[in-house]
């Protein structure tokens, strides 16, 4: 029985792989988008760093944005599009009756876009910014506790958007829920602004909020300022989050599931 | 006086091949691998005032083609037309104000917005006065039922009330020539007899001349005096209905068998017999055997688990006149 | 393109429009939705300039206040830009994929009019009202005078001109989408892109100084006429230029959008 269901999160990844490439367009233009992005805030750090003086320098602040990147690009899933697609065209009744609970599939459904993504995006940003940017690379056994660390920013990820994609079902369109979502996701988790850099009051505040292990948390393995047992203190903190935000996630769904019964579709 | 008149009317499409992976779609940048079809070939179209020509051939026939190139969308490879006195791809524009046009299922209102909305903005597009427009909305309403959806967004509105408001829009001005690119399809009975006699209306009190392309037979039965088939973007035949009407008769019968490979029929107006996995497809001409004969026949010699009756069809009758020859 | 025309394109338009505005306020849910998420936006974007700005006093001579102003006035000009032509965005998947734009063709008016005229964009309604708001802050705050009669002209002037910018970067992104049948995707490469007007144009290197007045002049669109109203004489070619750089550049892209058109017409999407 065990033997079958991994077969059946297999066809799921091979599925995505297939979604992927007939949306290579939009998967260049992701990669684009990102690397305009590095661009834009590399002039304007490099601005702020010969107006006044940034606390730990230039490079290290390049560094963090294009981990911020990397881990981004790889970790945070859109959950509310695949939700919202299906919610709209009426055909999340064909996930409802499959064998998975729907939370599970969307899981697979989204870790196997975040490999997609991983290779596809992150891995070009990570080189572009070595070779062009010039970042600081980390040693091999921060890089393998980053990359773990990255899985476990896509899971806390994954259940809040889970969690938030819920809502759909009441609202019935994801786009603006998504954005609040990127939005507030983005200035909280320190890939627009490093967390770093924070004056020491919003520092505290930011770090007790779910939005900090989704990229800063990785972020600090990446650039070495996490070392040695400090990372496995990283590590523990993403997974307090998971176990916390599973339950929410959990309840959210439960509550949606109610409302589809009572509503019928 | 020919209203619409192609001559030597031909339309090649390029067909690129893309590939599937990153390496195709990379190489798609620098070579291009592709194949030319020949939708419409050197095809001769004269209408004139007043007529309702059906314009019939199988999926893939050009006919589609060849509405989209008389209305303007699509630019010849090569022949000239004249519509109206004026080249349609030429003067768009200028064409666009004397035709109505209906695709399908391709709705032309604007989508979030109440029926009653989209006719405001048609009227103000086609320049339609005032008096004349409720008169035609009143007339329109009667025949079409419109009064009982005009407030509701056209996004609300099921396949049948969104084609009876696409009929009544394209009639809205007045237009010399509508063209109807399956207006039917996929409705029920009532509602395509409603569309029918509002056609009829519109052509014999206005005068308006309708080219009617579409795959039931039923329609063109109705409507159409005048057929034209086309086949392989090629014009097969051009003439009147009824000396056609034989190879309008025939029907197909789906049988479930138990048996399926020791079937063998040899009834007179058995046309084809062709046996799949687990049935075997029948046509026959309903004029020389009628359908319950037919059934009484092959129910005395073999076990029947199910059978159907399938709609007319538009390649039965192309198939026939290949068969048997052209009228 | 004469005056009677013109006359029933402009009536056409105010029907659809009211009639849009209309029908979005029947969707309470979606509409109040829409406005939540872009005024967060727009809120977390001032958040994180003034997270920069607990860095660094000023960047290249521009402080937290003339920032603000830039990126006020910058985002009046989107904003005026999107209420009436965000359409071209979903040009590709709706209507170029769908067929839709072959009614288009058949229709007594201008089809890429008919486009424009197919989606009014609310949210950016309440986005401009934020962005009016930001201009009056900043504009009271910084070391110029802003408010002068000059001011109102130039800037009337150098609105429409940067509304007509926009216009001609959203038409020639959009008509790619008559080869590539998809539209969306490269508007993001734009959004992102778009970004970089909300800093001071000296910061970024050569390259990307010629991206900003060439291929995507956004520049014109808001630093140079922000320049204006701020009295920085260096850039006084550049302010006139963007005056004129709207209808120039909007004319080019028309004609690569007429060459789509006709491109489409030969090969049937």
């Amino acid at each position: 029985m065990k033997r079958l269901k991994t077969s059946k999160y297999f066809e799921i990844i091979k599925v995505i792989f297939k979604e992927a490439t007939a949306y290579r367009l939009d998967a260049l233009m992701l990669l684009a988008s990102s690397i305009v992005f590095l661009l834009l805030y590399y002039f304007v750090w490099l601005a702020i760093d010969q107006s006044g003086e940034i606390p730990g320098g230039f490079q290290q602040v390049i560094t963090y944005i294009v981990a911020g990147q990397i881990v981004s690009n790889a970790a945070f899933t859109q959950t509310e599009t695949f939700i919202g697609d299906r919610v709209r065209r009426g055909t999340i009744v064909n996930e409802l009756k499959r064998p998975i609970s729907l939370m599970t599939y969307t899981y697979f459904h989204e870790l196997a876009w975040a490999l997609f993504n991983f290779i596809a995006k992150a891995v070009p940003i990570a080189i572009i910014g070595i070779i062009f940017l010039g970042i600081d690379t980390p040693n091999l056994v921060n890089t393998f506790f980053f990359v773990l660390s990255v899985f476990l920013a896509f899971n806390v990820v994954f259940l809040f958007a889970y969690s938030t994609a819920m809502l759909v079902f009441w609202t019935k369109v994801d786009w603006s829920i998504r954005m609040m979502r990127n939005t507030v996701q983005n200035l909280f988790s320190g890939v627009l602004f490093p967390l770093y850099l924070l004056p020491d009051t919003l520092n505290t505040v930011f770090n007790l909020l779910p939005f900090q292990v989704m990229a800063d948390a990785p972020i600090q393995i990446f650039t070495m300022s996490a070392t040695g047992s400090e990372i496995y203190f990283i590590l523990g903190k993403q997974i307090i989050w998971i176990v916390i935000l599973y339950f929410v996630a959990f309840f959210a769904w439960k509550k949606a599931r109610t409302k589809l019964t009572v509503q019928g579709g | 006086m020919s209203l619409i008149k192609a001559e030597n009317l031909s339309k090649t499409f390029r067909i690129y091949n893309q590939g599937e992976g990153v390496t195709d779609y990379l190489k798609s940048f620098v070579t291009r691998d592709y194949r030319e079809i020949d939708a419409v070939k050197e095809l001769d179209l004269e209408i004139s005032k007043g007529e309702i020509v059906g314009y019939i051939g199988a999926n893939g026939a050009g006919k589609s083609t060849t509405v989209k190139m008389l209305t303007g969308i699509l630019e010849p490879s090569s022949g000239d037309i004249t519509v109206n006195g004026l080249n349609p791809y030429r003067n768009r524009k200028k064409n666009a104000m004397n035709i109505g046009v209906v695709f399908g299922q391709k709705t032309q209102l604007w989508w979030d917005l109440p029926v009653r909305e989209s006719f405001k903005l048609l009227k103000e597009i086609y320049e339609v006065e005032d008096d004349n427009y409720d008169e035609r909305i009143n007339e329109f309403s009667e025949v079409l039922g419109l009064d009982e959806f005009w407030d509701q967004p056209v996004r609300k509105l099921s396949l049948g009330q969104k084609m009876r408001c696409e009929l009544a829009a394209a009639f809205l001005h007045q237009p010399p020539i509508v063209y109807l690119d399956e207006p039917t399809i996929g409705l029920d009975v009532s509602v395509k007899e409603k569309i029918r006699d509002f056609i009829k209306k519109m052509n014999s009190k206005n005068d308006i001349t309708v080219m009617l392309t579409t795959h039931d037979i039923d329609d063109i039965e109705d409507l159409c005096e005048r057929v034209i088939v086309l086949d392989e973007g090629k014009k097969i035949y051009d003439g009147r209905l009824d000396s056609l009407a034989n190879k309008f008769s025939s029907r197909r019968l789906l049988v479930d068998l138990k048996d399926v490979d020791s079937f063998s029929l040899s009834l007179r107006g058995v046309e084809e017999v062709k046996t799949n996995d687990a049935n075997v497809e029948i046509t026959f001409d309903r004029e020389k055997i009628s359908a319950s004969d037919l059934i009484k026949e092959i129910l005395d010699e073999y076990e029947v688990i199910d059978f159907k009756i399938k709609e007319p069809d538009i390649e039965d009758v192309v198939k026939k006149m290949y068969r048997e020859g052209i009228a | 393109m004469n005056l009677k025309n013109v006359k029933k394109h402009l009536r056409v338009y105010k029907i659809f429009f009211v009639a849009f505005l209309k029908s979005r306020l029947i969707y309470k849910t979606d509409f109040v939705l829409g406005v939540l998420s872009q005024t967060i936006h727009l809120v977390f974007s001032l958040a994180f300039l003034t997270l920069i700005f607990t860095q660094v006093e000023s960047i290249q001579g521009w402080g937290f206040n003339e920032i603000l102003l830039l990126v006020g006035f910058g985002g009046l000009i989107l904003n005026l830009h999107h209420i009436f032509l965000f359409a071209l965005y979903t040009f590709g998947e709706d209507k170029i994929v769908t067929g839709r734009f072959d009614r288009f063709l058949v229709r007594p008016l201008n089809p890429l009019f008919q486009v424009y005229a197919s989606y009014v964009s609310d949210n950016n309604i309440s986005k401009l009202l934020v962005n009016i708001a930001l201009i009056v802050y900043a504009g009271q705050r910084v070391d110029a005078t802003i408010f002068t009669f000059e001011n109102l002209l130039y800037g009337s002037l150098a609105t429409v001109s940067g509304v007509l910018v926009l216009a001609g970067i959203f038409l020639g992104f959009a008509t790619t989408a008559f080869w590539t049948g998809r539209s969306k995707a490269v508007f993001w490469l734009f959004f992102n892109v778009s970004d970089f007007r909300k800093y001071p144009f000296g910061i970024y290197a050569l390259p990307i100084q010629l991206m900003l007045v060439t291929v995507i002049p956004i520049a014109f669109a808001s630093f140079f006429p922000v320049t204006f109203f701020l009295e920085r004489e260096q850039w006084r070619i550049w302010q006139y230029l963007s005056l004129v750089a709207g209808p120039i550049f909007f004319l080019v892209s028309y004609k690569f959008w007429s060459h789509g058109v006709s491109n489409y017409s030969s090969t049937g999407s």
